[in-house]
């Protein structure tokens, strides 16, 4: 099983390789269709795996439209960072982790780059979960998305949301410090 | 008998016109379970934080009659309020084992003292699975587990029931009352400190505002009241 793992990381970093070499925007899209099957395997649910994914695909819909609006042709750089988002994404999930750290010499180049590896997963996994929470709170005081002072409860809930985050951060890397994990 | 902890004028303010603790001296001795009780704000955690040298304030905290430093605080076991700012790892028997792996426990050792440590908090069934899938009073129990895993000689907790339900805050009471190390718990629920903790420090504007045995600080209502306890 973990051999099998392995394989499917190095075939997932591999798609994301080629995914930023190639600039077919066919394949790329074929591309983006796979990565998110794949996604949605490792993740068990095709709903929870597309939700994640909207932040990518609206930063990529801004990119494509910042080219148009200035006039430029819109390049394969959108479809690229899709897929390569959704390959790599995979690829950190499925990874095992416990394994590799578990095999790896306190104190080398890998046990760090593996431990601040799931710092970061495990930082994301807050990030997402504080967001939730931020914007649930904030569509309970707003009923019309649209409304007025519908932005700029959107700029306060992002800045709370940045507030948290850095708590959150700070406590984190304040218990791993003491336990000797984090410099 | 010698202190495991010893606080002396500790000062600390975020800004110098208002400080956050202003005073503060105690000591803790081996065995005993002592609590800080406060309001919200008073100044628990940030008392809990400057011990540990998180936030550098005045005065001095000594640790086995020795300076803060990372030898003693290797023999310091922390549980912060949220379990989630320990429990990092895909299997929770590696939160268990990865920081005594990492000082140089041999792999072998370090699995028998988590396993260990597992077992006490009744998470042994558990060990496989990630701390996110766990109960919010399982994690906490898991917190504490792991803090114990490197068999440490004095426990600090920050507001271990915070979020807890009934049940899993008598579970948790149950785990702490039957160690034999010092413990200092702060919290502000009362309830849950009698019983258990053997001397209260009650904390309010960032000074002690009283000190004593446990049954005398928690049945003085009007003591408690004027603390904004209650």
């Amino acid at each position: 099983m973990r051999i099998l793992r392995l394989v499917g990381v190095l075939l997932l970093v591999a798609a994301a390789a080629v995914a930023a070499l190639i600039a077919n925007p066919h394949w790329l899209l074929i591309g983006v269709v796979l990565g998110l099957l794949l996604r949605a395997v490792a993740w068990r649910s095709f709903h929870r795996s597309l939700r994640a994914t909207l932040p990518i695909v609206l930063f990529a819909g801004v990119l494509a439209l910042m080219q148009w609006v200035s006039l430029t042709p819109v390049s394969a750089l959108p479809l690229k960072t899709i897929a390569i988002f959704l390959f790599s994404t995979t690829a950190f999930r499925i990874l095992p982790w416990s394994q590799i750290i578990s095999a790896a010499r306190p104190g080398s180049a890998l046990f760090e780059m593996v431990l601040f590896a799931l710092f970061v997963r495990h930082f994301a996994a807050i990030f997402a979960k504080e967001s939730q929470r931020v914007l649930q709170a904030r569509s309970l005081r707003v009923s019309r998305p649209w409304g007025r002072g519908s932005f700029r409860s959107l700029a306060a809930a992002v800045a709370a949301l940045a507030a948290r985050s850095l708590v959150r951060a700070e406590h984190f890397y304040a218990a791993q410090s003491l336990r000797g994990l984090a410099q | 008998m010698k202190p495991l902890l010893e606080v002396e004028n500790l000062r600390f303010a975020y800004d110098s016109a208002r400080p956050v603790l202003d005073g503060i001296t105690f000591s803790v001795f081996d065995g005993e379970c002592v609590g800080i009780v406060g309001a919200n704000g008073a100044g628990k955690s940030t008392l809990l934080w400057c011990l540990l040298g998180l936030l550098k304030g005045t005065g001095n905290v000594r640790f086995f009659g020795e300076n803060l430093h990372k030898r003693n605080l290797a023999r310091v076991g922390v549980v912060f309020q949220n379990p989630e700012d320990q429990l990092f790892m895909p299997r929770l028997i590696d939160d268990f084992t990865l920081p005594l792996v990492n000082r140089g426990v041999p792999a072998t050792v370090a699995r028998e003292s988590a396993l260990a440590a597992l077992e006490s908090a009744g998470l042994r069934d558990v060990l496989d699975r990630p701390a996110s899938q766990l109960s919010l009073g399982e994690r906490k129990r898991a917190a504490i587990a792991a803090a114990l895993a490197g068999s440490p000689e004095l426990l600090l907790l920050d507001e271990p029931t915070a979020e807890l339900d009934g049940r899993a805050v008598r579970q948790l009471a149950t785990v702490l009352r039957n160690l034999r190390l010092a413990r200092v718990i702060a919290s502000h629920d009362l309830g849950f400190l009698q019983g258990l903790a053997q001397r209260i420090f009650v904390l309010a504007s960032g000074r002690i505002f009283a000190e004593g045995p446990a049954d005398h600080i928690l049945s003085d209502w009007a003591l408690l009241e004027r603390a904004g306890l209650v």
